[in-house]
C-alpha cells in the first residue's frame, strides 16, 4: 500500500485473543499539595476509574478524549510506566506486574510506548545515531559495533529515512518535527513489539505531514501482525486510522465500538459533543450541541457518571449510579443511562435523538460531499 | 517562538565536520574561552615544571635581600633574600593542587548527592536534601577556618577536605533541581519506556544535559578553592612552611613588604589569583556554547540587528486625528465590501543573519483586511504566517527585519496611518488602541504573578491615564463579561483558571481598548476541542457585536473554514492562494491547497481518500529557485522550477474571488487548470493519488 494514501483503517478480524488487555484498570495519583490530616483520607486524583479495553494483533484502536481525559496514563499503565491502583493488565492472557527490573523489560520489549512530542522526546545532545544504538543494544545486546551500526540502518531505512547514513550522524535539532517522529517510531520498533501504544503520535505535526506517520504505522501494524493502541484527541482521525474507537471522559471510558458507529452513530452524549466540537467544513453548518462547561475536577469527580453535570439529557440515577454498559449495536457499547429499559430513559433517548438528528452529528443525514452550499 | 528558532540560525545545518576538526573549529569560534584555556593550561604546566624549571630552592635564603627584579632574580628576592620567582613556582604547585583537587572531590560528591536525591525521589531524597540545606546554613567562613585551625598540618589535603565539605551542598542542590526536571522530559520517560536500566539513563540522559552545570560548578569551586586556600594561608591558619600563592602573601605580610615598597614581592601573587580566577571565568563563559549542540551554531548578532529592524523607509507621519470616531453598527461583511481597514503591500520580512545573509521568511506578500472581514491566513510551521502577524504589528523582534513593502491602516473617519511610519510612541496608541494581538500560548503572555484583571486593567492605565479607578473596575468587569468569565475571577491567578479561561481573559485583554482590528496567533491550538469551539464561538459573536476585523491565524485549515470570511494560505513565505472560504473549500485552485484540504480527515459524509502531501515543508533559508512548492507537487512542470509564480485572480464560471500564485493558471500551461476544468476537491484528490 503507498504510504501517501489512506482510505479505510486497517481492519485485521477482531478474530483471536487479545495481546494485550486492561482488565477494569483503575488509577489514583496521590495528589500534590496539602498536609496529610489526622480523620481525613489523602486526597487521590482519579485519572483512570475501571477502564477495560482489549488490543488485537494486527488492528488498530483510537482512545479518544480531551487532555486530562485519563488517555494517556491508560497507555502509562499499559506499558507498565506507573502500577495500577486496583485492576490487570493482561499480555498473552497473563497478567503482567511489572515496574522494575528483568520482568519490566521483558515486557516493554513486547510493548513499546511512542510519545507525543518529537522534539522533546530525544536527548538533545546525543546523535540519531546515539538513540537509536542505545535501543537496539537494549533489546539486541548481542550485536556489537558494525552489526549494531547496520541495524541501525536497517531501522533509519525501514522508517522510510533514506540514505540512513545521512540522518545517523544528525542531532536532533537538525531534524524535521515529521523526521523524528519517525525515529520515535524506529526506537520503538528495535525491541520488535508485540504492541505499539503511540500517544499522540501525530498532533504535534504539521497537516500535511501526519498522513505520511500514520501511514507509516499503519504499514508496521500490518508487516507486524502487531497490535496498536492510537491515542488521540482528534476523533476524526479515528474514524480514518482505526477499527476501532474507544472514548474517555473524566477517566472513565464511555463509549467504544467500530470506528465508524462511534463516529457517525455516537451514542453517548459526550461523544456527540466530541463530535460537534470538531472542526469539519463538511458538515452543514447550523445548530450544535451548546455547551459551557468544562471537565470536572479529577480529585473530587462527580458521582455516578462524570458527565452528569455537562449532560443536557442527565436523568436522577445519572448523578448516583455509574451508568452500565449498554449494547447499541454488535460491538458498540456505551455507558449511559438513556440506552437503559424503561420509561424515563426511552423519552430522553428520544430527546437525545432528535437534537442530535437536528443538529447532524449522529449522521443519517446523508452524504454531505460534495458539501452543500451554506444557506 | 518555533518559527524565530529556527530561523535564527542561518547557517545551522551545515553538515557536520568529523571529529576533531569540528572541534578545533567550535573552539576557535570562541577566542575567549580559547585564552581562558591556554592561561588555565599554561599555569598548569608551570605548577607541573616547578622543580625543574624554577632557578632557585625557594626556601633557600641568600644575601640578596629585597632586591628589585633584576636578570639573576626576575621577581627579586624576599626579606630573608628568597627568590620569589621560585617561590611563585612552587606556589603554583600548592594552589592548583588545592584548587583541582578540592574541585573534583567537591563536584563528584555534588553530582552524587544531587542526582541521586533528584532521580530517586521519595526518601532517599528527603534524606540527602535534608543533609544538603544543613550544610548550606553552617557558617561556612567560620567553619573553614575552625577546621583548618584544628587540623593537623597535612598540608594540601587538609584544605582540600575542608573546601570540600564546606562547600558541596550548594552544586548538590543545584544539580538536584535540574535532574527533577529533566527527570520529567519526555527523552528520559522514552528511554524509561523503552526499558533501558536506571544507572544507564542516569549516565547518558541526565548527566549529559547537565555537564553545562556540572562545569560551571567546577569552575568556580577551583576559583574558590584557590582564593580559599589563600586566605586560609594569608591568615596563617596552613601550613606556611609550604610554599603556596598564600604563604608568599603570608611572609610578605609579616615582613612588612607594603610599608617597604618591596611590591615584586606580594603583587606577582596576588595578580597570579586574580589571573587564574579570570582564565577560568573566560573558560565557564563558552562551555556552554561549546557543550550543548543547539547553541552551537552562530548566534544572532543582536545589536546591529535591532538597529536594523525596520529598514523599510519611513514616511512623514500623519498626525493622529480628533477623538476615534465610534465605528457605525456592525453590518454583516459580505464578500463585495470595499471598505479597505487595512492595507498590506509587498510586505517582505527578512532574518538577518549573523553574516549579514537574509532569509526571507514573509516575500512579498500583499493582502487587504476589510471592515468587518475574518481573514484566515493557513500555513504550516515555517510557512511565514506567525512572522506576518508581528510584522503587521511590528512586533517582529530582530533578527526579524521589514525590508520591504507598506501597511496602511484606514481609521474609521476615513483618514489612514502608515503603520511603517509610526514613531514608538505612536506605535504603542497604535497597538491595542486599533489593533491589538491575541497570542497562542495565554499560559506564557499572562504575568504569573499579576491577577488577570490588574492585568487587564494595566492596558486600561497605560492607554487611559485619566479614567478613575472606578470606571477601571468596572470596564473590567465589563470585558470579564463580555468574554464569559464570571466577575468574581478577576482576582485569581492565572494558573487557577483552565486553558480555556485564561484564553478568555486573553481575548479581554486585547478587547480592552475596543480595537478595530484583532490580530489572533493560534489561539486556540494549545485547547481542546469543545473548549476551542466554546472560544471560536465566542469571538464570532463578539465580532459580530461589537464589529472589529479579525486576521485569525492557523494552521487548522478545517477550523479556518468554519470561521473565516477569506481565506489566504500561504507556502513559503508566500501566499499562494487567496479566495472566499466557501470558493476556497469546493474550488481549491492551488495544488498545495488541494494537497491541504486531502490531509484532514472528516467527520462528516462518506470517508473519503486522503492523499495528504509527500515531502515535507520546505526550509526558508534553502527555498528551491521557482516555486517553493514545486518539489512536493503532483503537477510540477519544467518552468516550476525556474520562474515564481505572483498571485493572479483565477477565473471562473460564477465569477469566482480567487486569487492563485501557480503557474498552471497561466494559458499554455500543461494541463491548464483554469476556471472551467475546476473540479471538486474529491475528484482532484483521487486524481492526485499515486
Amino acid at each position: 500500500m503507498s504510504e501517501q494514501t489512506m482510505t479505510a483503517p486497517a481492519t485485521a478480524p477482531a478474530g483471536g485473543p487479545p495481546v494485550l488487555q486492561a482488565v477494569h484498570v483503575t488509577k489514583h495519583f496521590p495528589a500534590r499539595g496539602g498536609l496529610p490530616r489526622r480523620g481525613v483520607a489523602r486526597r487521590v486524583v482519579h485519572a483512570v476509574e475501571d477502564v477495560s479495553l482489549d488490543l488485537y494483533a494486527g488492528r488498530i484502536t483510537a482512545l479518544v478524549g480531551e487532555s486530562g481525559s485519563g488517555k494517556s496514563t491508560l497507555a502509562r499503565l499499559l506499558a507498565q510506566l506507573h502500577p495500577v491502583t486496583s485492576g490487570e493488565v493482561l499480555l498473552h492472557g497473563k497478567p503482567v506486574r511489572a515496574q522494575r527490573g528483568r520482568a519490566f523489560r521483558e515486557h516493554v520489549r513486547a510493548v513499546q510506548l511512542i510519545l507525543q512530542d518529537p522534539f522533546g522526546s530525544f536527548n538533545p545532545v546525543a546523535t540519531i545515531a546515539g538513540t537509536l544504538g542505545r535501543a537496539v543494544a537494549l533489546h539486541h545486546p548481542e550485536r556489537k559495533g558494525k552489526e549494531r551500526a547496520a541495524l541501525v540502518e536497517d531501522l533509519l531505512t525501514q522508517i522510510n529515512l533514506t540514505p540512513p547514513r545521512q540522518f545517523a550522524e544528525k542531532f536532533p535539532h537538525e531534524l524535521s518535527g515529521g523526521q523524528l517522529q519517525r525515529i520515535s517510531i524506529a526506537r520503538a520498533l528495535a525491541a520488535e513489539p508485540e504492541v505499539f501504544l503511540a500517544d499522540e503520535p501525530v498532533s504535534s505535526l504539521d497537516v500535511s505531514i501526519r498522513l505520511g506517520v500514520l501511514n507509516l504505522l499503519r504499514r508496521l501494524t500490518e508487516e507486524r501482525n502487531a497490535a496498536m493502541l492510537y491515542v488521540t484527541h482528534d476523533i476524526a482521525s479515528a474514524r480514518y486510522f482505526a477499527a476501532d474507537t474507544a472514548v474517555m471522559y473524566a477517566g472513565q471510558l464511555v463509549e467504544q465500538g467500530p470506528s465508524e458507529a462511534v463516529t457517525q452513530q455516537a451514542a453517548h452524549p459526550y461523544t456527540q459533543l466530541l463530535i460537534s466540537s470538531a472542526p469539519d467544513p463538511s458538515r452543514p453548518a447550523g445548530s450544535r450541541v451548546r455547551d459551557i462547561g468544562q471537565p470536572p475536577s479529577l480529585i473530587d469527580p462527580p458521582a455516578g457518571c462524570r458527565f452528569h453535570p455537562r449532560c443536557p439529557f442527565a436523568m436522577e440515577r445519572c448523578a448516583t449510579t455509574v451508568p452500565d454498559s449498554h449494547e447499541i449495536s454488535p460491538g458498540h457499547t456505551t455507558r449511559c443511562w438513556l440506552y437503559a429499559d424503561d420509561a424515563e430513559a426511552r423519552a430522553k433517548r428520544a430527546e437525545n435523538a432528535a437534537a442530535t438528528g437536528k443538529a447532524g452529528t449522529a449522521g443519517g443525514t446523508g452524504p454531505a460531499d460534495p458539501p452543500p452550499t451554506p444557506a | 517562538m518555533a518559527v524565530h528558532a529556527a530561523l535564527a540560525e542561518p547557517e545551522a545545518a551545515a553538515d557536520p565536520a568529523q571529529g576533531a576538526a569540528r572541534l578545533w573549529r567550535r573552539l576557535l569560534r570562541s577566542p575567549l574561552t580559547v585564552t581562558g584555556l591556554v592561561i588555565t593550561l599554561a599555569f598548569l604546566v608551570l605548577a607541573v615544571l616547578a622543580p625543574w624549571i624554577s632557578p632557585y630552592d625557594p626556601s633557600a635564603v641568600s644575601d640578596t635581600t629585597l632586591a628589585g627584579p633584576s636578570g639573576a632574580h626576575w621577581l627579586g628576592t624576599t626579606q630573608n633574600g628568597q627568590d620569589v620567582l621560585s617561590q611563585m613556582l612552587y606556589g603554583a604547585r600548592a594552589s592548583m593542587a588545592v584548587g583541582f583537587g578540592a574541585a573534583v572531590l567537591t563536584t563528584a560528591l555534588s553530582v552524587l548527592v544531587g542526582v541521586t536525591a533528584g532521580y530517586l525521589g521519595g526518601i532517599g531524597d528527603e534524606v540527602l536534601s535534608l543533609l544538603a540545606n544543613v550544610f548550606l546554613v553552617l557558617p561556612s567562613l567560620p567553619l573553614t577556618i575552625i577546621l583548618a585551625a584544628y587540623l593537623p598540618h597535612s598540608g594540601s589535603l587538609g584544605i582540600i577536605l575542608v573546601i570540600t565539605v564546606t562547600s558541596w551542598a550548594w552544586g548538590a542542590r543545584v544539580l538536584r533541581a535540574q535532574t527533577l526536571s529533566l527527570r520529567k522530559r519526555d527523552f528520559v520517560e522514552a528511554a524509561r519506556a523503552t526499558g533501558e536500566p536506571t544507572w544507564r539513563i542516569i549516565v547518558r540522559d541526565i548527566l549529559p544535559n547537565q555537564v553545562a552545570v556540572i562545569a560551571a560548578s567546577f569552575l568556580s569551586t577551583v576559583t574558590f578553592a584557590i582564593l580559599t586556600q589563600a586566605s586560609l594561608a594569608f591568615l596563617g591558619l596552613a601550613d606556611v612552611t609550604q610554599w603556596s600563592w598564600g604563604t608568599i602573601l603570608y611572609w610578605a605580610q609579616t615582613g612588612s613588604a607594603l610599608l617597604t615598597g618591596a611590591w615584586w614581592w606580594f603583587v606577582p601573587a596576588g595578580l597570579a589569583i586574580a589571573v587564574v580566577g579570570t582564565a577560568l571565568a573566560l573558560v565557564n563563559f563558552g562551555i556552554d556554547e561549546f557543550i550543548n549542540p543547539r547553541l552551537r551554531q552562530a548566534g544572532i548578532g543582536t545589536k546591529k540587528a535591532q538597529r536594523a529592524q525596520v529598514t523599510a523607509r519611513r514616511r512623514p507621519r500623519v498626525r493622529k486625528g480628533a477623538p476615534a470616531v465610534r465605528r457605525p453598527a456592525a453590518a454583516p461583511f459580505t464578500q463585495d465590501s470595499t471598505d479597505v481597514i487595512l492595507d498590506v503591500r509587498h510586505l517582505k520580512v527578512d532574518y538577518v543573519g549573523d553574516g549579514g545573509g537574509r532569509t526571507p521568511a514573509v516575500d512579498d506578500v500583499s493582502f487587504t483586511l476589510r471592515r468587518g472581514e475574518v481573514l484566515g491566513i493557513a500555513g504550516e510551521s515555517g510557512s511565514g504566517k506567525s512572522t506576518l502577524a508581528y510584522a503587521i504589528t511590528r512586533l517582529h523582534k530582530p533578527p526579524a527585519e521589514i525590508s520591504h513593502g507598506e501597511i496602511h491602516y484606514t481609521r474609521p473617519d476615513g483618514s489612514t496611518v502608515d503603520v511603517l511610519g509610526l514613531d514608538d510612541a505612536e506605535l504603542r496608541d497604535f497597538r491595542w488602541e486599533e489593533l491589538s494581538i491575541v497570542f497562542q500560548s495565554a499560559m506564557h503572555a499572562l504575568n504569573p504573578v499579576l491577577r488577570i484583571g490588574a492585568q487587564i486593567e494595566d492596558v486600561i492605565v497605560a492607554h487611559r491615564p485619566r479614567m478613575t479607578a472606578q470606571e477601571r473596575a468596572a470596564r473590567v468587569v465589563e470585558l470579564l463579561g463580555i468574554v464569559g468569565i464570571p466577575a468574581d475571577r478577576a482576582d485569581s491567578y492565572p494558573h487557577e483558571l483552565s486553558g480555556g479561561m485564561r484564553q478568555r481573559a486573553m481575548i479581554a485583554v486585547g478587547l480592552a481598548l475596543d480595537p478595530e482590528i484583532i490580530v489572533m496567533d493560534e489561539p486556540t491550538t494549545a485547547l481542546d476541542v469543545v473548549i476551542q469551539r466554546q472560544i471560536v464561538e465566542k469571538i464570532m459573536e463578539l465580532k459580530d457585536r461589537l464589529g472589529f476585523s479579525v486576521v485569525f491565524i492557523t494552521h487548522d485549515l478545517s477550523l479556518l473554514i468554519e470561521l473565516s470570511d477569506t481565506i489566504a494560505v500561504m507556502y513559503g513565505g508566500r501566499i499562494v492562494e487567496q479566495a472566499a472560504a466557501e470558493d476556497f473549500y469546493r474550488r481549491p485552485q492551488h495544488p498545495y491547497s488541494r494537497g491541504l484540504l486531502a490531509s484532514f480527515p472528516t467527520l462528516g459524509g462518506p470517508r473519503r481518500e486522503l492523499t495528504g502531501i509527500p515531502g515535507s515543508p520546505p526550509d526558508l533559508r534553502r527555498l528551491p529557485a521557482g516555486c517553493a512548492f514545486a518539489p512536493r507537487c503532483p503537477a510540477a512542470f519544467d518552468a516550476c522550477t525556474t520562474r515564481v509564480p505572483q498571485l493572479v485572480p483565477v477565473p471562473a464560471p460564477g465569477g469566482g474571488t480567487a486569487q492563485a500564485a501557480c503557474l498552471l493558471h497561466e494559458p499554455g500551461a500543461p494541463n491548464g487548470l483554469t476556471g472551467e476544468q475546476s473540479q471538486s476537491t474529491d475528484e482532484l484528490a483521487t486524481g492526485e493519488a499515486r
